[in-house]
């Protein structure tokens, strides 16, 4: 009898033991639910202008108590934030369980690129020269020297000049463009303007 | 009836009309060089020398009657040369050259007439080239040779003043001779009379078949006229259905125009852009009645402008800069619903304002040189989208209608509207059966383009008139882009962009906002207003003042 109670002790012991012990398996379905509630979390960005240059604030939201997103930066949310974020910076969001049975789990991942700023962009050049390469408002020149600037610059404006140039027309331009549109009116004119002097310097030498 | 020998008029006045000769070959001279110059034209580029080509500019009823009226000189004066038995050598080649060259015209116009209508083929247009040059060289050694005549030099090889003193030439030249002019007035009348009279005595004889022989002609003449401008030719005015070549047609409206939308000249003559040549767009519904048949197309040789007695066929190098009045026509399916399509007919400017008619022939019966074609002419009333029209004003919660533009009557009206750089809109979701949750999605402006950006949030909308038919102009960012400007002030001064927006839009939580994008600036304006331009028409609609 006594034995029959301390095996029944010990198999209850064990029944009872192992949820304490052992943690209960991340189901198919917690998973999939998990996932749709990953994928409702939106990442979007908006921008400032702060002492000439922009500042981006990501917006993370919908955020609840099953997840939580971490950032390639060690930072952890656990609720909806606005984040700033220098322009240029690829970030990468990780968003994971929250779920004791599938606690730290990837659920989704997320990849922002933040567009960069052309800081050459705001400079009196840029304003005069608007379609110049390193003058877009957005693009990464953060390679480019000051040096190189002003002679990639220097060469754009001789450009420039040398099409303007091309295609204004100078009074003799225009005049051998008539030349050559009406030469051979201008022959037979000639011809007969040569002939009647020729008749007349006939004429007054006779008399 | 007595007349005045006119030999002395003539000697008289010899160096003047061979002065006039001259000037005369002058002028033709000219019109030579013209054709000739134009086939040198044809043979360097042909498409550009047959745009805008009316033949009446080269050769016209004026060259002929010039050369008529030189060879008549030429005739008088030989008239003259041979009674008083001098050189007449130039005269007889004048005579010769001039009926050559009429000739020559008369070639020349029957060729230059098919420009237009079929390429020319380059040995053709060389040896065209090379015929009417060689006859400028001949005129031009004429002409001098005429000239020489007229000023005097050489003139006393005609003797003509010993002819006047020792002949005494004036009394016998100048004498009056009578001709005598008989004509019997009362017999003339006696013979009219007389046919009149036969002619009654043979109807009253034969009566019954000679009122059957005129019912059956009147009959005939009658069937005549109704067949060509009842059944062979049949007028129609826009609006108006008809049918041709197994098509049904529908001419819309008609508009003329040297620009594209945003303004700048598109005709071009000799690569430069030219205000001479106008550009003639129709606008015409069209639809097949062959349901079987799927791949039935629009034969665009068979309709053509006409302008009195000139005729335009349709170009299509216009089609990218007319594209916002409505879809060219460049061989589309046609379908068994009427579809919109425009047509392009380059003309010379000065011929704008004339009366036009659209051609369409209806090629079932179209046999040429037999039985003649039949003949569909829509009048056109093209409206004129060179000449400015005044501006349209309206404000927030007002309508503004586009009506007498290429729009139509379309509207476009705002109700309200907000600015700033995000926006939050809520929407439910479920994770799964009855877990629903509120959510939140922010709409923001790209990070695009060459200005910082903002957004207009605009509880509004565009209604487009279908029967406009231009492409993708019902949707509201297409129509703002296309046509838009921003302007707004800041700092007491005054700013414009054109609207340059991408289509932002939540993707979740839908809403029935549009989301702008403007320049950033646009936060703290005192003063927004939008402008459109819409080819001839200018809207402004105030947002904010």
């Amino acid at each position: 009898m006594k034995k029959k109670l301390i095996c029944l002790a010990l198999f209850l012991g064990c029944f009872f033991a192992f949820p304490f012990g052992i943690h209960a398996e991340c189901s198919y379905e917690r998973q999939a639910e998990l996932s749709r509630i990953a994928a409702n979390v939106k990442f979007s960005y908006a921008y400032e202008l702060v002492n000439a240059e922009p500042r981006f604030d990501v917006m993370i939201s919908n955020i609840t108590d099953d997840i939580y997103v971490e950032d390639g930066y060690e930072n952890t949310f656990i609720n909806d934030v606005t984040m700033q974020y220098t322009h240029g910076q690829a970030i990468y969001f990780y968003v994971r369980s929250r779920d004791n049975a599938c606690r730290g789990e990837l659920l989704i991942q997320q990849h922002i690129n933040l567009p960069s700023y052309n800081l050459f962009s705001a400079r009196d050049e840029c304003r005069q020269n608007p379609n110049f390469s390193y003058c877009q408002l957005w693009a990464d020149t953060s390679s480019i020297t000051e040096k190189e600037f002003q002679s990639k610059l220097k060469k754009y404006i001789n450009h420039q000049i040398e099409v303007q140039k091309a295609q204004t027309q100078t009074f003799w331009d225009k005049f051998l463009y008539f030349i050559e549109d009406s030469k051979t009116m201008l022959i037979i004119c000639g011809v007969v303007t040569i002939l009647l002097i020729l008749l007349l310097v006939y004429r007054w030498r006779r008399f | 009836m007595v007349l005045r020998k006119p030999y002395a008029l003539f000697i008289k006045h010899f160096r003047l009309i061979n002065l006039i000769m001259a000037l005369l070959m002058a002028i033709l001279i000219y019109r030579t060089w013209v054709i000739a110059n134009y086939f040198s034209n044809y043979i360097d580029d042909y498409v550009t020398a047959s745009n805008g080509f009316v033949v009446g500019h080269y050769i016209n009823f004026y060259s002929f009657f010039l050369v008529l009226i030189v060879i008549i000189l030429n005739v008088l004066v030989l008239s003259v040369l041979f009674v008083k038995n001098k050189p007449k050598k130039l005269y007889i080649i004048n005579i010769s050259l001039y009926v050559l060259l009429m000739v020559v015209y008369g070639i020349d116009y029957m060729v230059l007439r098919g420009v237009g209508e079929a390429i020319l083929d380059v040995r053709i247009s060389k040896a065209f080239h090379d015929i009417t040059f060689i006859a400028l060289g001949i005129q031009m050694v004429s002409l001098i040779l005429t000239l020489i005549r007229a000023t005097g030099f050489d003139i006393k090889s005609f003797n003509f003043g010993a002819d006047l003193q020792q002949l005494d030439i004036n009394t016998k030249d100048n004498e009056e001779f009578e001709v005598a002019v008989e004509f019997d007035s009362n017999k003339m009348k006696r013979g009219i009379r007389k046919v009149f009279r036969n002619f009654t005595y043979a109807y009253h004889e034969h009566k019954f078949l000679i009122n059957v022989i005129l019912i059956v002609a009147a009959i005939i003449i009658a069937f005549i006229f109704f067949m060509n401008f009842g059944i062979y030719r049949a007028d129609h005015s826009e609006g108006k259905i008809f049918q041709a070549s197994s098509l049904t047609f529908n001419v819309k409206n008609s508009f003329i125009t040297r620009t594209n939308q945003d303004g700048d000249v598109i005709t071009y003559l000799n690569g430069k852009k030219t205000k001479n040549i106008t550009v003639v767009v129709v606008k015409l519904d069209v639809k097949t009645l062959n349901k079987e048949d799927k791949d039935i197309t629009l034969n665009t040789g068979l309709i053509t402008l006409r302008i009195g007695t000139n005729s335009y066929g349709q170009t299509s190098k216009y089609n990218y800069g007319l594209s916002d009045i409505g879809t060219p026509y460049v061989g589309q399916t046609l379908s068994t619903e009427f579809t919109s399509y425009i047509l392009a007919f380059e003309i010379p400017s000065k011929l704008r304002y004339k009366s036009m008619k659209l051609k369409i022939n209806d090629n079932i019966s179209y046999v040429k040189g037999q039985m003649g074609a039949k003949s569909n002419y829509v009048q056109l009333k093209p409206k004129d989208l060179t000449e400015k029209e005044g501006e349209k004003t309206e404000q927030v919660k007002e309508t503004l209608l586009f009506s007498g533009s290429i729009l139509g009557d379309s509207e476009f009206t705002i109700n309200d509207f907000s600015i700033g750089n995000k926006f939050k809109n809520s929407y439910n979701f479920c994770s799964k059966k009855d877990h629903c949750y509120t959510s939140y999605e922010y709409i923001t402006p790209t990070a695009t383009g060459d200005y910082l950006k903002t957004l207009l949030k605009i509880d509004g909308h565009f209604d487009l008139d279908k029967s406009s038919n231009i492409e993708n102009a019902d949707d509201l960012y297409y129509f703002l882009n296309k046509y838009g400007e921003i302007h707004y002030q800041t700092n007491g001064q005054w700013y414009s962009n054109k609207i340059n927006s991408k289509k932002v839009s939540p993707i979740t939580a839908k809403d029935k906002y549009y989301y702008i994008e403007v320049n950033k600036n646009v936060e703290s304006a005192t003063e927004i207003y939008f402008t459109f331009k819409v080819r001839n028409y200018s809207y402004k609609y105030i947002l904010k003042q």
